[in-house]
């Protein structure tokens, strides 16, 4: 019964987190800001569900499996978020006008054509 | 509430579901919307990380802990697919400028 | 530093991660749940301490597995970390903190 309502409460707040992820994917301004939003939350989100999964099934195979899947998200999660990240500045993806500081700003190597920088985009 | 012969795991397994999904399809308004590559490439990262989690809650909706190792593939294959998109966007964006052609991403500037 | 002393600092550095995630993760659930906007969002630039690439590279993934902050690109001379953090009061304070609580969690693991 007590293990019940442990694999209760961590699929129904990991599913939350899998909503709030989706939410703050639409709801977010820039792309920076949604991958907040989206990329921790569902880690967290299917983190926690896989935890139930683990419990629910008492049985070491499928808790190994689990933790598994659990290990492979954590570890690649930031790694992904890095690289679009990254990639997204290096692209000159506008951050929205909120944004107040941007001490990266001219330590991107130089384009060919004179472009404008980033910070003279976004102040605008 | 209304008696389905659920349990209580039952039920969550039901409302977890129905989370995710929902969760699913907000990421897919977002990879519909972009509006740039960069955007669409985080909603299709956050739908396979929400793909691991329902095959994870199916796992216990069915009582089948074959779904686990779904769970797992799928894992490391959206990380994978996340990376590509990452590496193509980065090589489109050095290639277009060097072909000396406006970035991609300055035409669906909001 | 001993090994042993090692394997408890890495299990301290584990908790404390463990705990942030879940903070900032409501932080930011409550950011994306309410209608108003509270986040202050920004680029700071952190300057690293720790020199091996296991350091940098746990240091970042730590960095980007808490909600609230993103580690972007480390500089070419890999002395720099730019972080993208969701609530900026303070840009210094920003910087003090990560600083202070993650890098030096992580120095005391792996050099």
């Amino acid at each position: 019964m007590i293990l019940d309502i442990i694999v209760a409460v961590l699929l129904v707040s990991g599913g939350a987190f899998c909503f709030v992820a989706g939410l703050g994917l639409v709801r977010m301004q820039d792309v920076y800001l949604r991958m907040h939003a989206a990329t921790k939350a569902a880690t967290l989100g299917t983190g926690l569900i896989l935890a139930g999964v683990a419990v629910y099934f008492a049985e070491v195979a499928t808790e190994i499996r689990a933790l598994i899947a659990i290990v492979f998200l954590v570890i690649t999660a930031p790694v992904a978020a890095h690289m679009i990240g990254r990639t997204a500045y290096k692209n000159r993806v506008p951050m929205w006008e909120g944004t107040t500081i941007d001490e990266w700003d001219g330590q991107v190597p130089p384009r060919a054509d004179p472009s404008p920088t980033h910070s003279e985009r976004t102040s605008k | 509430m209304i008696d389905l012969g659920l349990g209580l795991v039952g039920w969550a397994t039901a409302v977890c579901l129905v989370l995710v999904i929902l969760g699913m399809a907000l990421g897919f308004v977002r990879m519909l919307l972009g509006p740039t590559l960069p955007d669409r490439v985080v909603g299709l990262d956050m739908l396979t990380v929400l793909m691991v989690a329902f095959a994870a809650a199916y796992a216990i909706a069915v009582d089948e802990t074959a779904f686990l190792d779904v769970a797992i593939v799928l894992a490391l294959v959206g990380f994978l697919g996340t990376v590509a998109f990452a590496r193509y966007a980065d090589r489109r964006a050095a290639e277009d400028e060097a072909a000396g052609k406006t970035h991609p991403t300055e035409e669906h500037r909001q | 530093m001993s090994k042993i002393v090692r394997t408890v600092k890495g299990f301290e550095l584990a908790f404390y991660f463990l705990y942030e995630l879940v903070i900032s993760s409501f932080r930011v659930a409550w950011e994306v749940v309410t209608p108003q906007s509270y986040s202050r969002p920004g680029i700071i630039a952190v300057p690293l301490d720790v020199r091996s690439d296991l350091g940098i590279t746990l240091l970042a993934n730590l960095i980007s597995l808490t909600p609230g902050s993103l580690s972007l690109e480390v500089s070419a001379d890999r002395r720099t970390l730019y972080v993208h953090v969701m609530f900026i009061d303070d840009a210094d304070v920003e910087r003090a903190n990560i600083k202070n609580n993650f890098e030096r969690r992580v120095l005391e693991v792996v050099e």
